[in-house]
């Protein structure tokens, strides 16, 4: 039905924005909204028959109308990009929800390897000792008795040259496995002359049967300090800075003990608690002053010359810093063990 | 050492708590292991419940066969009844009493008044094991010297003793004695200290020493130093309860009170004593020698043992007696009929009576003080003691004379202690004077000079106070340690890893970045380990450096290969749910030389095995093979900033057509291989495994020794192109690749190959290979035709290698 009167271009236009603007906002899928933009604004659209006529419109309307028209389709064009951004969005958002992950999986694995628990203590040592200036020295473990032993202050006869305590090669009766990495401050001070700060770590030997304390190959690191007038304190103050670095404040005593190759000698004492809070007195370290036949079988004159030494066993350290309760662990290169210190 | 305060206090107080004692001693002398605490609870006035006895009478029970009652006298007025179940108790014995009140050792509650079997028992007349102090339990304990009844019991017998359990070093055998200890306790407290006493006894036996021995010592060098006395009219019975419970407080059994002599006298002075029944020693002689390789010895634990020519054996005219040092034989033992005992108190090399007591498997408290090495003086001091307690306790006459064959006694040198050097090696200055005093408390003669003291030590701490230095040790050690104060070093020095521990500690951390984990293996391997590997009988490497005393066939060589350690790790891990893996191990290879010692060289070596790599849910590693060990290698190598070049191999451990020589420059640095299917086998290894082993001092001087200079590749577009060339399967690809980087050269910098493909459409026998190729020149951007002529040059080189070109 025609309205009662004829309207106007204007009311028209206005009436044109409403009904555009209504779809647009109800549409509710891009498709919708393709649609609406066809009906509303398309070549064939009553906007479009407008735009088109205001040509041949009288020469006193067509501002009004052309204005009015450009006005229409610019909101009626605003409020179809708007439309078509959410529409966009919400269909995206659909999408992603969709493509939803369960976060809590495993993410994609990498391999993870782990340097063996001794390697660990060696390297943290190591490091306490190069930031104090020491160098890393380094020997054969096939060794001569001379180095082994002689030098060392264990002449012939010594029970530690004895074949209970000490591997020897088979037709060479003066070569053993070297059964403390000692040797290697006789060859640092062959070498070269003092001062002299040199530590030694690596693999050593002793004829014990395996047991969960005992293995016949273990290691320790060395520890050679040979100077104008290092003194016993510099020696305690030396040991108790590694104890504190490598384990932390803890109570700490020395007492006396014996070594061929050091007088005087001592033990270093740690008060640790294990994982059930018991604590004990643990020997960590054995350490003296160089003893002088040992400086003087390296030509080395003591009465210039004087210096400490230290021993630690790698693999006890690592078990009591890390609660490792079998010695065996550390030689049966079992992954569930190695992984645990990743 | 067990080391009974009770007995210590018989030479001095130290004015201390047992725990304080302990603690003095663990820090300035030996370790203290343990505070043991035996016999009967001391605290809260117990001990006043325990008294002497006197058995009045005794009477049977009358409603048990077993039980008896007595009548005690216990000093209060009255003669009490104690049902007593002990078959020695008699009339007349004096015996330890626990009063109603007292409460014995690891009961629960204190003694009761009881009625046995209708008969009232006031009290307990008591066994050793009772009163907590040894293990006889077979009767009551019987006191000898008539103590007056009532006396209390501990001062009859040491009834709550506290043992201090100390680890003595190897250098001080005088620390193995009760008396020593109270030497080392008077030098810590300053105590006062009562002399040993030496005094010999009346000799007032028959005759003479020789008329009833005599003595020949065929090795002096093992035997410095024999004394021998003969005692007559000996009775054997056990000993008197305060001997029996020193003894077993010290940790040794009581066994008659001649035995029981010599080890007292042992823990008493530390030289340990033996004594036989001189009746049984065929020929009446003793010879000190070294055994024959193969004579028996059944010894006192019943057990027959075979000696050799390396041992020292105390013999009669027939045979070994006593493996010296060690332990006797059954046959010369002293027993209940014993009258004549010889008692020996000698001198045993310590490596000697060490290496014999190892060899036999028998460990002796005697063994453990001859090894340390005993002076030669401490003998008569022994013998003395021994003697004088022979003839008291088991009324005993001493035959006048002593046989004694001695090596000239050795000289004690005086030893200098400068002050000045003192403080200098310590860093604490002790005053001379307590210096001087430490030594003499330590049994050293001591003469003080201006600037230093000369000390002339005890003959029993002559072999270990020799230098100056052991003097300190002495007097510091006493000083205290605490009292040292902390310093450090100031050092000028490297501080840093040599090249060569930086690149090793790199290929380390790389080898765990590629998510292997490090074992540590033994280095002491079975000598077939490279047998199983299948290296050849001639061949070199079959040839270990063998261990003479291994501790078992396992451990028997060192290892000539990294592999057989990680091929038994594999197993162990398979064995243990770990189907797939990857470890590896940075450690040495051991080749004999003919000085006897080794050339040790360096290797990380890994073994990867099953699909090794991190499988997740949706993505699964495939199963190693040889192009995982090439990748593995070259990221090793890259860590040393080396580029390796792979070349065929045959090594017969590896896959024969799966395994690659690895070099870098002039030397071979590496292989990379699939393990040989027959080795996997041999070890148990479940395949596939595959194998990188990298020598490490190659690689080493394979590594660039400057540091890498920055080249601009950055801010110049780079020219990629992609070749297919179709070639025969035959031609390694390495050929192609090397072809076309020396046709490139310069403007291409590198070559990949990133497809390989057979198949029909190529032809048989055939492969196509596609090639990258980076066209690059630092700092300037290259002209197409540039560009096209290189490749041009590229294309003519792979043709001429017989490489075709496909579109």
């Amino acid at each position: 039905m025609y309205p009662a009167e004829p309207v106007t271009e204007t009311e028209e236009l206005a009436q044109i924005e409403q009904s555009a603007l209504r779809d647009v906002s109800s549409a509710s899928t891009l498709d919708d909204l393709a649609a609406a933009r066809v009906r509303h604004t398309g070549r064939r659209s009553r906007l479009a028959e407008i735009l088109g006529s205001i040509g041949s419109l009288a020469a006193v309307r067509r501002g009004e109308v052309g204005r009015a028209a450009n006005l229409a389709r610019r909101a009626i064009e605003s409020a179809l990009d708007a439309r078509q951004k959410a529409l966009d969005e919400e269909e995206l958002g659909a999408r992603l929800a969709e493509d939803a992950a369960d976060v809590t999986l495993p993410g994609d694995p990498h391999p993870i390897g782990a340097l063996h628990l001794v390697h660990q203590i060696r390297l943290e040592i190591e490091d306490i000792f190069l930031a104090l200036g020491y160098e890393i020295a380094d020997g054969p473990e096939v060794e001569t008795g001379y180095h082994n032993f002689t030098a060392l202050n264990m002449p012939e006869g010594h029970p530690a040259r004895s074949l209970t305590d000490t591997f020897f090669v088979d037709g060479h009766p003066d070569r053993a496995l070297r059964s403390q990495t000692s040797p290697v401050q006789i060859r640092v001070l062959e070498r070269r002359d003092p001062p002299v700060y040199v530590i030694a770590p690596g693999a050593v030997y002793r004829r014990d049967d395996v047991d969960a304390t005992h293995s016949p190959m273990f290691h320790q690191l060395e520890g050679l300090a040979v100077d104008r007038d290092l003194t016993m304190a510099h020696l305690k103050g030396t040991l108790l800075h590694l104890v504190r670095e490598l384990i932390g404040d803890h109570e700490v005593r020395l007492h006396p003990d014996f070594f061929p190759f050091t007088e005087p000698s001592v033990q270093v004492q740690v008060r640790w608690a294990d994982r059930h809070g018991t604590a004990r007195w643990l020997e960590l370290l054995g350490a003296g002053m160089v003893d002088p036949n040992v400086l003087r079988a390296c030509d080395v004159d003591p009465e210039r010359w004087q210096g400490f030494a230290f021993g630690a066993g790698l693999d006890r350290l690592a078990m009591v810093r890390h609660g490792v309760p079998d010695l065996r662990l550390l030689f049966e290169s079992d992954l569930r063990f190695l992984e645990q210190f990743r | 050492m067990r080391l009974p305060l009770g007995w210590l206090a018989d030479f001095i107080d130290p004015g201390l708590t047992a725990e304080q004692l302990a603690e003095r001693i663990h820090l300035t002398s030996m370790p203290v292991e343990d505070i043991e605490v035996i016999g009967v609870p001391s605290d809260d006035g117990n001990l006043d419940a325990f008294r002497v006895g006197h058995v009045g009478d005794v009477a049977p029970h009358p409603h048990a066969d077993r039980l008896r009652l007595c009548r005690v006298d216990v000093g209060d007025g009255r003669l009490r009844q104690i049902v007593c179940g002990a078959p020695n108790v008699a009339k007349g014995q004096r015996v330890p009493v626990a009063l109603p009140g007292a409460r014995l050792p690891g009961a629960d509650g204190p003694l009761k008044k009881a009625t046995l079997r209708g008969e009232e028992s006031l009290g307990m007349i008591l066994s050793e094991t009772e009163l907590g102090l040894g293990e006889d339990s077979a009767g009551i304990v019987v006191l000898s010297g008539d103590p007056a009844p009532g006396t209390p019991l501990a001062d009859v017998l040491a009834l709550g003793e506290t043992v201090l359990d100390i680890e003595v070093t190897s250098n001080r055998p005088d620390l193995t004695s009760v008396y020593g200890w109270a030497r080392e306790v008077h030098a810590i407290t300053g105590r006062d200290l009562a002399p040993l006493d030496e005094t010999e006894p009346a000799a007032e036996g028959e005759g003479h020493v020789s008329d009833h021995v005599s003595l020949r010592v065929e090795a002096p060098d093992l035997c410095p130093r024999y004394t021998a006395r003969v005692l007559s009219d000996v009775r054997v019975r056990p000993s008197p309860a305060w001997l029996r419970v020193r003894l077993e407080a010290a940790g040794m059994r009581a066994i008659n009170n001649v035995v029981d002599v010599t080890n007292y006298v042992m823990l008493l002075t530390g030289q340990p004593l033996h004594a036989f029944d001189l009746d049984r020693v065929r020929g009446r002689q003793i010879v000190v020698r070294r055994a024959t390789a193969g004579e028996p010895v059944t010894t006192l634990d019943g057990q027959e043992r075979v000696l050799d020519d390396r041992m020292l054996a105390i013999a009669d005219a027939e045979r070994p007696q006593v493996i010296a040092g060690i332990i006797g034989a059954a046959d010369v033992e002293v027993h209940d009929g014993t009258t004549r005992v010889l008692l020996e108190a000698a001198t045993f090399d310590g490596p000697t009576t060490y290496e014999t007591s190892v060899r036999l498997g028998v460990r002796s408290e005697s063994s453990a003080r001859f090894e340390k090495g005993l002076p030669p003086e401490l003998p008569a001091r022994a013998m003395a003691i021994a003697c004088r307690m022979l003839i008291e306790l088991s009324d005993a006459r001493l035959v006048p004379g002593e046989l004694d064959a001695a090596e000239p006694l050795p000289e004690t040198p005086t030893v200098e202690l400068r002050h000045a050097r003192q403080a200098a090696l310590t860093g604490i200055a002790v005053d001379p004077g307590e210096s001087a005093e430490t030594l003499r408390r330590l049994g050293c003669e001591v003469e003080e000079g201006p600037d230093r003291l000369r000390a002339t030590p005890p003959f029993d701490r002559r072999a270990d106070l020799v230098r100056e230095a052991d003097l300190i040790e002495e007097v510091v050690r006493i000083h205290g340690l605490d009292a040292i104060p902390e310093e450090l070093p100031r050092i000028v020095g490297r501080g840093r890893r040599t090249p060569a521990q930086r690149l090793v500690e790199r290929l380390a951390r790389r080898a765990v970045d590629l998510g292997m984990s490090e074992a540590i293996t033994y280095t002491m391997v079975p000598e077939d380990d490279v047998e199983r590997l299948g290296i050849a009988a001639d061949d070199r490497r079959r040839d270990p450096v063998r261990l003479v005393n291994p501790i078992s066939e396992e451990m028997a060589v060192m290892r000539r290969s990294m592999l057989p350690g990680l091929l038994r790790a594999a197993v162990h891990n398979q064995a243990r749910q770990r189907a797939d893996g990857g470890l590896f191990e940075v450690g040495r290879t051991y080749a004999p030389r003919s000085d006897g010692q080794a050339d040790e060289r360096r290797w990380l070596a890994a073994l990867l095995w099953g699909r090794f790599g991190a499988a997740g849910w949706r993505d699964e590693p495939r199963p190693v093979d040889v192009y995982t060990a090439l990748g593995v290698a070259d990221a090793l190598a890259a860590a040393a900033r080396v580029e390796l070049r792979p070349s065929g191999n045959d090594a017969r451990y590896f896959h024969p057509a799966r395994q690659a020589r690895l070099a870098a420059g002039e030397g071979v640095v590496g292989w990379a291989a699939e393990v040989h299917p027959l080795v996997l086998r041999e070890f148990d290894v479940q395949g596939p495994a595959a194998a990188v082993v990298m020598d490490l001092a190659a690689l080493l001087d394979a590594a660039p020794g400057s540091p890498a200079l920055y080249e601009d590749l950055l801010t110049v577009p780079v020219a990629r192109r992609d070749l297919a060339v179709v070639i025969d399967e035959a031609v390694p690809a390495i050929e192609l690749v090397d072809a076309a980087r020396a046709a490139g050269a310069p403007l291409v910098r590198d070559v990949r190959v990133f497809d390989r493909y057979a198949g029909e459409q190529i032809g048989e026998s055939k492969v196509s290979l596609a090639l990258r190729l980076t066209l690059v020149d630092p700092g300037r951007t290259l002209t197409d035709d540039e560009i096209e002529a290189c490749v041009a040059e590229v294309v003519g080189a792979l043709r001429r290698r017989g490489g075709e070109l496909r579109q």
